[in-house]
C-alpha cells in the first residue's frame, strides 16, 4: 500500500484555501442553478414561465412528453432532431476516433516513406491558425451537394487533429512485443491491430470519443451553416426559439433544453475520473 | 523491440506487398479527407480572396476585397454588423479577457489537484459550461438580462440610472454583458488539459518539496509551473494563434453583433451563414480576404510567441 505523506497547511494557506473555496462555491452554485432552472422551467406552464421566468409554481411533468409532440424546428420534429443529433454526434465521433486511431497507429509503429512528414504535418496543421476558410468550405459543400445532407458525415473522417497526437503518443509508448507474439501465431497486420493493439487503446480512444461526442452533441455553429434544413438538437432548439416570437412555448423550449443536456451530463458524471486521467497534453515526461 | 521495421528484410515479396496494402488502408481515408477538406479548401479560400461574383460568374477582383475590408476598418460602417473597426477593438478586448482567464483556469486546476475541500464535486460542476450547449446557456443568461432577471435592476442601482436598462440591447451595457458571460463561462478554464497534466506530476516531487518547507507559492511557481511549462507553451501558442477567433457568445447573445458587440470571428461567421448561393454572395469572398490577412498576421504572432516562451524556461525532464 502506498503511504501518503500528510503535511498540515500553514494558517496562511488555510485562509487562502477558504477564500478559494468560497469563490469556487459561488461559481459552482451559478452553474448548478442554471441546470436546475432549465429543468424546473421545463416543468412549469407556459403562462407562468412568461410571467415570471425565475418564479416558482406548480410543476407538470407532462411538458417533457409534450416536447415530442409540440416541438418543431424548420419542419423537423423533436424525434427527427434527436435522430440527427445522434447520427452526426455518435457516428461522426465514432468514425473520427476510429480513423484517427488507425492513422496514428500506422504512423507511430510503422516506418514508411513520409511517416515522419505526416507527423510533422499534423503538428503544423494543429498550430497553424487559418481563418476565413468557412466560405471556401461552404462553397465546396454547396458544389458537392453536401449541404443539408447526411453525407456531411464524411467531413468527420479526418485524422489531422489533436486526437492524433494523443493516440500517437499512446501507441508510441506501447510495447511491440504483443504484436510480435501475435505475428508468430500467424496473425496478419490487420488482425494484430484490431485484435491485439486496438483493444489495449480502448480506454484512451473511449475517453477521446466521449469528449468529441459531447462537443458534437452540443455544437451548433457549423451545423447552423451547413445543416439548417437538417437541424440537430442544438440547432433545432435555437431555431425553435427564434421562430417562437408570437407563439410562446417557453416551457416546451426549456424541457427540450433539459433533455438535450442530460446525456452529456450523465456520461461525464459517470466517467469524469477516466476522462481527466486519460487525456493530457504533451509536455510532462513520465 | 518496438518497431515493425525490424525484420522487414526477412519478409517475402508477398508479405511486403501485404504490409504496404495494410499501411495504405490505414492512411488513405485521413489523407484524402485532408487533401479535400483542408488543402483544397484553404487553397480555394486563397483564390476566393481575389475573386468576386459578377452576373452569376466569378471574375478576378484584384485587391478589391481587401480594399473593402480596409475601408470598413478605417471608416467604420453605418451598418452596425459591418463595422469592422468596432469588430477589431472587441476582438482584442475579448482576447485580453481570455488571456486573463488562462492563468485563473490554471490556478483552479491547481487547487483541484491539491484536493481543496469538495474537489471531486467542483471537478464535475466546473465542467458544466462545457457539457451544456452554448445555445442553452445563452437562453438562461438572456433571461437573467431580461426585465424579469436581476441584472437590469442591479445595473440600475450600480450606475444610479433613472430607468431600468435592457443590458443586451443597450449599447452602453451590451458589450460588458457579453464579456461578463465570457468570464462566467470561462472561469474554470480547461480542466481536462490541466487536470490530466497535473495528475502526471509524480507525488514524490511535491512531497519532498513539502518536507523542505516549500510554501504553496513557491510550489506553484518554482516547481509545478516549470514542470507543466511545455503544456503552457502549447496552450499559449495556440491561444495567440487563435487571437482573431476570440469572440465569446456574441452570435447568441446579441443576435450577431448588434449594439456595438461585433467581433471579427462573428462577422466572418455571419457573412457565411447569411450566404445562400456562392456565385452571388460577395461577402463570402470578403471573408476569404479577411481570413487570408488574419492568417498571415496570426502565423507571425504564433511563431514569435513560441520562440519567446521556449527561450524563457528550459524544458524539465523527469
Amino acid at each position: 500500500m502506498k503511504n501518503k505523506l500528510k503535511i498540515h497547511k500553514t494558517p496562511a494557506e488555510t485562509v487562502l484555501y477558504c477564500i478559494v473555496f468560497a469563490v469556487f462555491c459561488v461559481f459552482a452554485f451559478s452553474y448548478v442553478y442554471m441546470l436546475f432552472w432549465c429543468v424546473y422551467s421545463g416543468m412549469r406552464s407556459a403562462d407562468e414561465v412568461a410571467a415570471n421566468p425565475f418564479g416558482f409554481s406548480a410543476i407538470r411533468l407532462g411538458n417533457y412528453i409534450d416536447v415530442f409532440r409540440e416541438m418543431n424546428a424548420n419542419g423537423a420534429s423533436f424525434m427527427t432532431l434527436l435522430g440527427n443529433s445522434l447520427y452526426f454526434s455518435l457516428l461522426g465521433a465514432g468514425l473520427n476516433i476510429l480513423v484517427t486511431s488507425m492513422f496514428a497507429y500506422v504512423v507511430a509503429k510503422y516506418k514508411f516513406f513520409g511517416s515522419r512528414f505526416i507527423y510533422m504535418l499534423v503538428i503544423v496543421v494543429i498550430t497553424l491558425p487559418i481563418f476565413g476558410s468557412g466560405s471556401a468550405m461552404y462553397r465546396l459543400l454547396y458544389k458537392l451537394k453536401f449541404l443539408n445532407s447526411r453525407l456531411m458525415i464524411l467531413t468527420s473522417l479526418g485524422g489531422f487533429s489533436m486526437n492524433f497526437l494523443y493516440m500517437h503518443a499512446f501507441y508510441s509508448s506501447m510495447s511491440w512485443s504483443y504484436a510480435e507474439a501475435a505475428e508468430i501465431d500467424g496473425a496478419n497486420d490487420w488482425q494484430i491491430y484490431f485484435r491485439v493493439m486496438f483493444p489495449q487503446s480502448v480506454t484512451m480512444a473511449g475517453s477521446l470519443f466521449v469528449l468529441l461526442w459531447m462537443t458534437e452533441w452540443n455544437s451548433y455553429g457549423s451545423a447552423l451553416i451547413y445543416l439548417p434544413k437538417m437541424p440537430t438538437l442544438a440547432v433545432g432548439i435555437y431555431q425553435f426559439r427564434t421562430q417562437m416570437m408570437y407563439d410562446s412555448k417557453m416551457n416546451i423550449l426549456y424541457a427540450a433544453c433539459a433533455i438535450s443536456l442530460l446525456p452529456p451530463l450523465i456520461l461525464f458524471v459517470s466517467c469524469n475520473n477516466a476522462l481527466m486521467s486519460n487525456v493530457s497534453l504533451g509536455g510532462i515526461k513520465e | 523491440m518496438n518497431n515493425a521495421t525490424i525484420g522487414i528484410k526477412r519478409h517475402t515479396g508477398k508479405r511486403k506487398a501485404m504490409r504496404t496494402l495494410f499501411i495504405l488502408s490505414f492512411i488513405i481515408i485521413p489523407i484524402v479527407n485532408f487533401l479535400v477538406f483542408y488543402v483544397y479548401v484553404n487553397f480555394s479560400s486563397f483564390v476566393m480572396a481575389f475573386q468576386k461574383p459578377e452576373g452569376g460568374k466569378l471574375v478576378f477582383a484584384g485587391f478589391e476585397n481587401f480594399e473593402w475590408i480596409f475601408k470598413k476598418i478605417r471608416e467604420g460602417s453605418s451598418e452596425e454588423t459591418d463595422n469592422l473597426r468596432i469588430a477589431f477593438v472587441n476582438t482584442f478586448k475579448t482576447f485580453g479577457i481570455q488571456m486573463v482567464l488562462l492563468p485563473i483556469g490554471l490556478f483552479i486546476s491547481y487547487f483541484i489537484y491539491k484536493k481543496i475541500w469538495g474537489y471531486k464535486v467542483f471537478r464535475v460542476l466546473f465542467y458544466i459550461p462545457s457539457l451544456v450547449s452554448s445555445v442553452v446557456v445563452c437562453f438562461f443568461y438572456t433571461e437573467l438580462m431580461s426585465s424579469s432577471g436581476f441584472m437590469p435592476k442591479l445595473l440600475q442601482s450600480l450606475y444610479r440610472l433613472d430607468y431600468t436598462p435592457s443590458p443586451l440591447v443597450d449599447s452602453s451595457f451590451a458589450n460588458k454583458m457579453v464579456f461578463l458571460n465570457l468570464i462566467w463561462l470561462g472561469f474554470p478554464g480547461n480542466l481536462i488539459i490541466w487536470g490530466g497534466t497535473f495528475s502526471r506530476i509524480p507525488d514524490s516531487i511535491i512531497e519532498s518539496a513539502k518536507l523542505d518547507g516549500v510554501g504553496w507559492i513557491r510550489e506553484m511557481f518554482q516547481i509545478i509551473l516549470p514542470l507543466v511549462w511545455p503544456t503552457l507553451v502549447l496552450v499559449l501558442t495556440t491561444s495567440f494563434a487563435g487571437l482573431f477567433g476570440a469572440s465569446g457568445n456574441v452570435f447568441l447573445l446579441t443576435g450577431g453583433g448588434y449594439h456595438g458587440t461585433q467581433t471579427v470571428a462573428n462577422w466572418m461567421y455571419l457573412r457565411v451563414q447569411q450566404s445562400t448561393n456562392p456565385e452571388r454572395s460577395p461577402n463570402l469572398y470578403r471573408v476569404s480576404a479577411m481570413g487570408l490577412m488574419l492568417t498571415a498576421v496570426s502565423c507571425v504572432i504564433a511563431l514569435f510567441i513560441r520562440k519567446f516562451l521556449t527561450s524563457r524556461i528550459e524544458e524539465t525532464q523527469y
